[in-house]
């Protein structure tokens, strides 16, 4: 029995094999074949199930096949007996293993001898092909699967919408560039606006299609945006301000941070931070009881204006604004000029050159030279800020106008402040960052909310401007301008600016309220 | 003895057996020239107990087969020329009347020639239905009844029946339940060109058989008995069955093939025939387990007498022997 054990090991191995090659096949078929829907998005699930199911289905295969092939000592006998002809000897030896007479002895020796003489002990493997052609077809699936991706059929090309610019919205479009060129905003600023939208007309009156239309917008937007979007240039400004990490710096820079104070009704914080600036230079005394010369005042004040005056000057530097623009002038005034209020008819120093008067003024005449200084700079940074501001508004204004004559989806403009908490609660103040700017999500308008006008170049309530609208808009209607198509469409666009939009299962009439 | 010794004793027994029967053969082919295969079915008959029948034409050697074959075992033997007036008790033998010493009259069996343990049954389809059933208790039982008195037959006794197949004119065809106590019915071939010309060139040196006697009456018996211990797996012991059942065109699990081409199938007989002669023809080939191959080798001599094939067989001139050999082919498939 023992060559016989030995045969049971081989076919052991064998079976071992097979049930491999089933597994790897069926695993990697199954694996691949689900790999390849989920690729094709039949299945919407994550390709990781498909390795998941693949290792099951090889565990699963593998032990049915192990199970079903392994078989019993009788298959194995039955096995040897038909592929190594052997005459059930084998089989007969097996089954009379135990049996006891002189017949049965002999018979197992020679069931013994017979299987010894075999020369080629190996096992029949003519359909081991089979085995291995389900692994490697398995394979093949798989690799399939791993190569090959979906081809996603072209998209098919959207519609052509056709265009034209009617004569309301060209009259529309030169109405906008008459309110430009009445604004506030600098003049520089202006005229490139004015080109922006003058090119706007050009190339919509070429256009035959929408997205032609849509090009021309989005060019025209960009470039009104880019000359007019100053808030991130003061951000910047501001930052590398508030950078330069002395407590004076860091003074200015929040005190910058309020100029634009009635937009947030935030006077008092205002107030608080001059007056933290203003502290920076006052001469504390000392510890108590020492003795505090005039000179000591006199150097403690020069050092602090020179050195405000420095980082003032290095950050205006660092900040990248033009040396043109009003701000980058104001600051540099307030830093180094001999004269910075020429509007007030007085005579006022810059820092830098106040801290060279102190010694001639004396510390008391020099802190109120120093309320002089900060008072001209209060007048010229407003001016600057408020030309930042108009140029902001103004552009905000017609980008908002553009888009609602083209029905475009109307941008939401965002203006974050440096600082967003209020001066001295807590010492909370911290930069959000230098970056900025730009369009982003922001509130909408109530009907008593302060909003930019363009014709004056004021903040008045959004009511008003709406009722001058419809007023002009009803005037226009009743001298019979519009035909009484437009003139349904312009009502039904002032019902929902008045009254917000319809719910979603009322219907809306003569929706193209871009007219 | 002890055991040890007994079972020693018994291998070398068995070891023994394919030597004794190779010189059998080795004897017999001294006077029979080729029909090696008649030759190795008729010792495995002799050996496992069971009759032959033997079909070929006249000359073919079959009388002196049998005659080398008694000389060989050491085995009286004794030839019955069946003819239509031969009656049962020239076979079996008869009471006569004899007067004793005293005068007296007394009847005395006289056995036939039916009393040998080798019987050349020659032409046995020439005798009558009557003189013909007489060989089956003979054949069947090893026992002979004459007047209410039974008598023994020796054993080992063996019956090798001729018949020709070619002259059917005044014959009796042997009924079914005579065939069927026959193991083989052999199909005598006339011999080769090279074996003709060996049978001429010996025979004109002498007639007379030189075949010596290798073993006798009581070796025959105890290699009977050797070949009885062989033993036969399930597997090979459903085979036969299996055949044999695949000859029935009545069983609803038979063959196609049986369905198709026989009339009527094989008695059990015919199974266990085929087992006990397998046994016989495993040691005779050195093996000591019963083959598939041992029952597919015997099948058409067990089966060819005991089936029939019906009208489509024949009008489709499918022999018996075809139609063997294809429900041995089908039933091989399964096993």
């Amino acid at each position: 029995m023992n060559i016989f054990e030995r045969y049971k090991g081989k076919a052991l191995v064998l079976v071992i094999i097979k049930a491999l090659l089933i597994g790897i096949g069926v695993g990697s078929l199954v694996g691949g074949a689900l790999l390849l829907l989920i690729k094709h998005e039949v299945i919407l699930t994550s390709p990781m199930l498909s390795l998941l199911f693949g290792f099951l289905s090889f565990g699963l295969s593998f032990l049915i096949v192990f199970l079903s092939l392994k078989g019993n000592d009788k298959m194995l006998a039955k096995r040897l007996d038909k592929q190594f002809d052997l005459k059930e000897k084998m089989q007969t030896m097996l089954t009379h293993r135990n049996s006891e007479g002189a017949i049965y002895e002999l018979q197992r020796q020679d069931a013994n001898d017979s299987l010894e003489k075999i020369k080629n002990k190996s096992f029949d493997l003519k359909r081991i092909w089979i085995y291995i052609l389900s692994a490697v077809l398995g394979l093949a699936v798989l690799i399939l699967a791993l190569v090959i991706n979906p081809v996603k059929p072209e998209p098919e090309p959207e519609p052509e919408i056709p265009f034209k610019l009617s004569e309301l919205q060209e009259a529309a479009l030169v109405e906008l560039l008459d309110y430009i060129d009445k604004s506030s905003m600098i003049e520089a600023s202006k005229e490139i606006i004015k080109a922006s939208v003058n090119d706007l007309i050009t190339g919509l009156k070429l256009s035959t299609t929408a997205k032609e239309k849509n090009m021309y917008m989005e060019q025209a937007l960009d470039e009104i945006y880019e000359e007019t979007d100053n808030s991130s240039l003061a951000l910047e400004l501001m930052s590398e301000v508030w950078a330069q990490n002395t407590d004076e710096a860091r003074a200015l820079a929040i005190m910058l941070n309020y100029y634009d104070w009635p937009l947030y009704d935030e006077w008092d914080k205002y107030v608080d931070s001059v007056a933290k600036l203003r502290n920076e230079f006052v001469f504390d005394g000392g510890e108590e009881g020492d003795v505090v010369s005039e000179e000591d005042k006199i150097s403690f004040m020069v050092n602090k204006l020179s050195d405000l005056s420095s980082k003032l000057l290095t950050a205006i530097t660092k900040s990248k604004i033009s040396e043109n623009d009003e701000l980058t002038i104001a600051l540099k005034r307030f830093a180094e000029a001999n004269e910075v209020n020429e509007e007030l008819g007085t005579k006022v120093l810059g820092l830098s050159a106040l801290a060279k008067q102190v010694e001639v003024l004396g510390y008391t005449e020099a802190q109120r030279a120093l309320d002089d200084t900060i008072l001209a700079l209060n007048s010229i940074i407003y001016k600057a800020l408020s030309d930042h501001k108009v140029n902001t508004d103004t552009g905000e204004y017609a980008m908002t106008r553009i888009c609602e004559l083209f029905n475009y989806p109307i941008p939401q403009f965002e203006r974050p402040r440096f600082i967003k908490t209020s001066v001295g609660e807590g010492g909370g103040e911290e930069p959000e960052g230098s970056g900025g700017g730009g369009i982003g999500a922001g509130p909408t308008f109530g009907s008593d909310d302060l909003v930019y006008d363009p014709n004056t170049g004021e903040y008045v309530e959004y009511g008003e401007i709406l009722n001058r609208y419809y007023t002009l808009m009803y005037g226009k209607t009743e001298a019979g301008v519009y035909t009484e198509e437009e003139k349904l469409a312009l009502e039904k666009y002032f019902a929902i600016l008045q009254d917000g939009f319809p719910e979603e299962n009322e219907e809306i009439q003569g929706e193209d309220t871009n007219e | 003895m002890s055991n040890a010794e007994n079972q020693a004793l018994e291998i070398e027994r068995v070891k023994m057996f394919s030597e004794k029967v190779s010189r059998v053969k080795e004897e017999l082919s001294k006077d029979v020239v080729g029909q090696e295969d008649i030759i190795n079915h008729v010792i495995i008959a002799i050996v496992a107990g069971g009759n032959v029948l033997l079909e070929g034409v006249p000359g073919v050697g079959k009388t002196r087969l049998v005659r080398s074959l008694g000389r060989v075992l050491g085995l009286p033997f004794s030839r019955i020329q069946f003819t239509p007036d031969l009656m049962p008790s020239d076979v079996t033998g008869t009471n006569v009347i004899e007067k004793d010493e005293n005068g007296r009259l007394n009847t005395k069996f006289n056995p036939g020639p039916i009393f040998a343990n080798l019987v050349l049954a020659d032409e046995i389809n020439r005798a009558t239905p009557k003189t013909q059933s007489a060989m089956l208790e003979v054949m069947q039982e090893h026992k002979v009844t004459v007047a209410k008195q039974t008598y023994e037959i020796k054993e080992p006794f063996f019956v090798l029946a001729t018949e020709n197949p070619i002259e059917q004119d005044g014959t009796y065809p042997l009924p079914e339940a005579q065939m069927d106590r026959f193991m083989f019915k052999l199909i005598v071939k006339f011999p080769a060109k090279k074996e003709l010309s060996d049978i001429v060139r010996m025979t004109q040196k002498t007639m007379l058989e030189t075949a010596e006697t290798v073993v006798d009456g009581e070796t025959i018996l105890e290699m009977r008995r050797l070949a009885s211990t062989v033993p036969v797996i399930d597997e090979v012991l459903d085979y036969a069955t299996d055949l044999v059942s695949n000859t029935h065109p009545e069983l609803e699990d038979s063959c196609s093939v049986a369905k198709k081409y026989v009339k009527y199938g094989a008695s059990p007989r015919a199974a266990q025939g085929l087992i006990t002669a397998a046994k016989v023809r495993a040691l005779m080939d050195g093996r000591y387990n019963v083959a598939l191959d041992d029952i597919d080798a015997l099948a058409p001599s067990v089966l060819r007498h005991r089936i029939k094939v019906n009208y489509t067989a024949v009008n489709e001139k499918l022999t018996v022997d075809n139609v063997i050999s294809m429900i041995i082919k089908e039933t091989r498939k399964g096993h």
